[in-house]
């Protein structure tokens, strides 16, 4: 399957974000619902139309991980004017905790989730730039794991063992990678333009990843090693927010295309 | 005489009116021969208002060299334009750099938005308490109405922040008559008219269904319902002559658009405002100011923040911000050349202020009104033209500061409103046109 070949799987054209596979046939994902409301959504393949996961939400809810075991999801939701806060969802229960950066001006972003929901990493704005933080399950324990220059788009390994993240610590948002407790941070990498939203592969040996390549936002892929560089999307005006298949035979990701956005499912091979 | 040291130590709080006209009334500079030279003179001026206030280093101005604290993670790319560089997250504008003309030594006057706002869209101070009018109001005065107002507003409202509305928004002390028509816009290219929304007969259920509004306006116009018609306002009044003509409908009707054409702006509520604008002027509206509203960053609710990143700004520019406006921008360039327009139509492009060049504790950029950035194209101005310097950190000009007086000046110059007129309608009568630009 090569880009000719890919799979749309959604027709609407409106705004959408994060998606990830929740199950071989599920996907969850953010739209925008109006101006002012960002939406989880989530989509069985092959049926026609996505159902709302939080049908009763009234305020914006972004940027959906789930952990690997199903014990748990975490999500970000809007509490205010640029103020934003962590959800850490318990499945079987229902029970929430939430870690809170404050009041005012105040946000985390980006969040992932251990594969077995121990911990949730995700990025904070700090005095010292922007940092890599994780939290125990209940919102507590706070650590923080990368600092120094801008941090963003964290992802735990499928073994829970390491981060992939993007840094400005060197200059320019590069790929980085380093272990759970924030040690042996290295640079995956080093390319012309920006790199994003670094996801793993199912059995831990590449990333897929956002590459400002020329001007156009593709999502490419590499070995941790920096090696076996390859675009994964091509032909679309800008293709973004890469997540694997669990059986690490494809990908799906939001393509803009005659400046509409839509999901996509590609081959990674 | 330009007053550049005190000017810059002011601007941390209210600039003085003295040396807020000093700024604005200075005598031209580099050999410049003062007195307008011969241009055409604009149909119509679409300014793209980006509300909340970009920051210029992360955009148009950026500074690889400064220090961390103050470059940001982004990398630079080339331009047309040798030795200017745009950061990454703008590649189509970059690639177009020669068809427009870009000034880095913007300054405000204010560090509030409301107050910026106002000043950046009146041109002067008394803007912050709507004691003058837009220059949209200014330029319709003076141009008159067809069959479509002269100044309209595309947005989902006029811009405002968390404490209320920007009072620079419309007539000010002209009165409401000469507010702008606002006219509302979908991601999916649907209009809506806020002003009818108190009509009888027309449910806000019924705005919704634009055939359904468009049959009740029809059947109102058929009837000739004295009565209700006497009931509306004048923004009322306005919109009712609007929908009762078949050209003015037509030029709200983005259906009408080639499916490609709607495709390059893209399906984004700024992209066909855009492409609404350009039909605007395509069909003689004089003034359209496009409002970057907070479609793009739903995750700050109940409020208008626009390009206001306090918090993720380097998360937000890459993600939304600079996508849509390299995009929107680029394909209004590329639809006015191609529709010949380009000549006759002024496009001007800026926020109230720029942001601060050090990094905040948020991770972002805070309020910077000491120097920002605005981006001119067509009705001769010079494509590739770079008009001021700022200095190695973006926080100063290191050349004349061009103000929002001078922006005033020059729209109302290109539309027509010239020195005299401005003096009959005392508005901005000292201050002069950036003839650098041209």
């Amino acid at each position: 399957m090569n880009s000719s070949e890919a799979i749309r799987l959604t027709v609407d054209g409106i705004t959408k974000f994060d998606p990830v596979f929740t199950k071989p046939d599920e996907i969850t994902y953010t739209v925008l619902e109006s101006p002012v409301l960002t939406r989880l959504m989530r989509l069985r393949i092959g049926e026609p139309s996505p159902a709302k996961l939080h049908p009763d939400a009234t305020t914006s809810e972004f940027e959906p991980c789930f952990a690997a075991d199903g014990s748990a999801y975490a999500f970000i939701q809007s509490r205010a004017n640029l103020n934003m806060k962590l959800v850490i969802r318990e499945t079987a229960t229902g029970k929430d905790a939430i870690f809170d950066p404050g009041g005012g001006f105040a946000a985390v972003r980006r969040p992932s989730l251990h594969p077995r929901g121990e911990r949730v990493v995700f990025a904070l704005p700090a005095p010292t730039g922007q940092e890599i933080v994780s939290v125990a399950k209940d919102g507590k324990d706070r650590k923080t794991l990368s600092a120094g220059g801008i941090n963003n788009w964290p992802a735990y390994s499928p073994d829970g063992k390491r981060i992939a993240f993007c840094s400005s610590r060197l200059g320019d948002l590069d790929l980085w990678v380093m272990n759970a407790d924030g040690s042996e941070a290295r640079r995956v990498v080093k390319l012309d333009g920006m790199q994003a939203r670094p996801a793993w592969s199912p059995d831990g040996s590449r990333l897929a990843f956002t590459w400002n390549r020329d001007g156009r936002y593709s999502i490419h892929a590499a070995r941790l090693d920096g090696s076996g560089l390859v675009r994964l999307a091509e032909g679309w005006d800008r293709s973004d927010y890469a997540s694997w298949h669990p059986d690490g035979k494809s990908i799906i990701f939001v393509g803009e295309r005659g400046g509409k956005s839509d999901l996509y499912r590609v081959a990674t091979a | 005489m330009l007053e550049i040291g005190s000017f810059r130590s002011m601007l941390h709080g209210s600039a003085s009116r003295r040396a807020f006209l000093a700024a604005s009334a200075t005598p031209l500079v580099r050999g410049i021969a003062p007195g307008a030279p011969s241009r055409p003179k604009a149909k119509s001026v679409i300014l793209l208002w980006l509300w909340g206030a970009p920051s210029h280093i992360d955009t148009f101005d950026p500074k690889p060299g400064a220090p961390a604290e103050i470059r940001g993670p982004f990398s630079t790319i080339p331009t047309r334009i040798p030795g200017i560089r745009f950061t990454e997250l703008f590649p189509k504008t970059a690639t177009r750099s020669d068809q427009f003309a870009l000034v880095r030594s913007m300054v405000n006057f204010d560090g509030d938005h409301l107050k910026a706002g106002s000043i950046g869209l009146t041109g002067m101070l008394e803007g912050k308490d709507a004691l003058v009018p837009n220059f949209g109001s200014v330029v319709a005065r003076h141009r008159g109405s067809g069959h479509l107002p002269a100044f309209m507003s595309i947005g989902r409202g006029n811009p405002r922040d968390v404490v209320g509305p920007m009072k620079g928004y419309g007539g000010g002390n002209w009165g409401k008559n000469h507010d702008p028509f606002l006219v509302a816009c979908t991601e999916a290219g649907e209009t809506n008219i806020p002003a009818l929304q108190l009509l009888d007969g027309l449910s806000p259920a019924s705005l919704d269904d634009r055939r359904k509004l468009l049959g009740e306006i029809d059947r109102l116009a058929r009837n000739g319902d004295q009565a209700t018609f006497d009931k509306l306002n004048s923004a009322q009044r306005r919109a009712y002559a609007l929908l009762t003509n078949p050209e003015a409908k037509a030029a709200l009707d983005l259906s009408r658009e080639k499916p490609a054409v709607r495709e390059a702006y893209g399906q984004t509520s700024f992209g066909q405002s855009c492409l609404l604008a350009r039909r605007l002027a395509e069909g003689g509206v004089p003034y359209i100011q496009v409002n970057w509203s907070q479609y793009v960053e739903a995750v700050t609710p109940n409020c208008d923040f626009g390009w206001d990143t306090h918090i993720f700004n380097f998360d937000l520019l890459p993600d939304r911000h600079g996508p849509i406006f390299d995009r929107v921008f680029s394909a209004l360039l590329d639809d006015l050349r191609d529709r010949g327009m380009l000549e006759t139509t002024l496009v001007v492009a800026m926020g109230e202020f720029g942001r601060t060049p050090r990094i905040n504790g948020q991770a972002s950029r805070d309020h910077w009104p000491q120097c920002y950035f605005s981006i001119w194209a067509g009705c001769g101005v010079r494509g590739g033209a770079v008009i001021g310097d700022s200095d190695k950190t973006g926080s100063a000009p290191l050349t004349e500061p061009v103000t929002p007086a001078m922006v005033g000046a020059t729209i109302m110059e290109m539309s027509g409103v010239d020195a005299q007129a401005r003096a009959e309608f005392r508005v901005l009568p000292e201050a002069r046109v950036i003839h650098e630009l041209f």
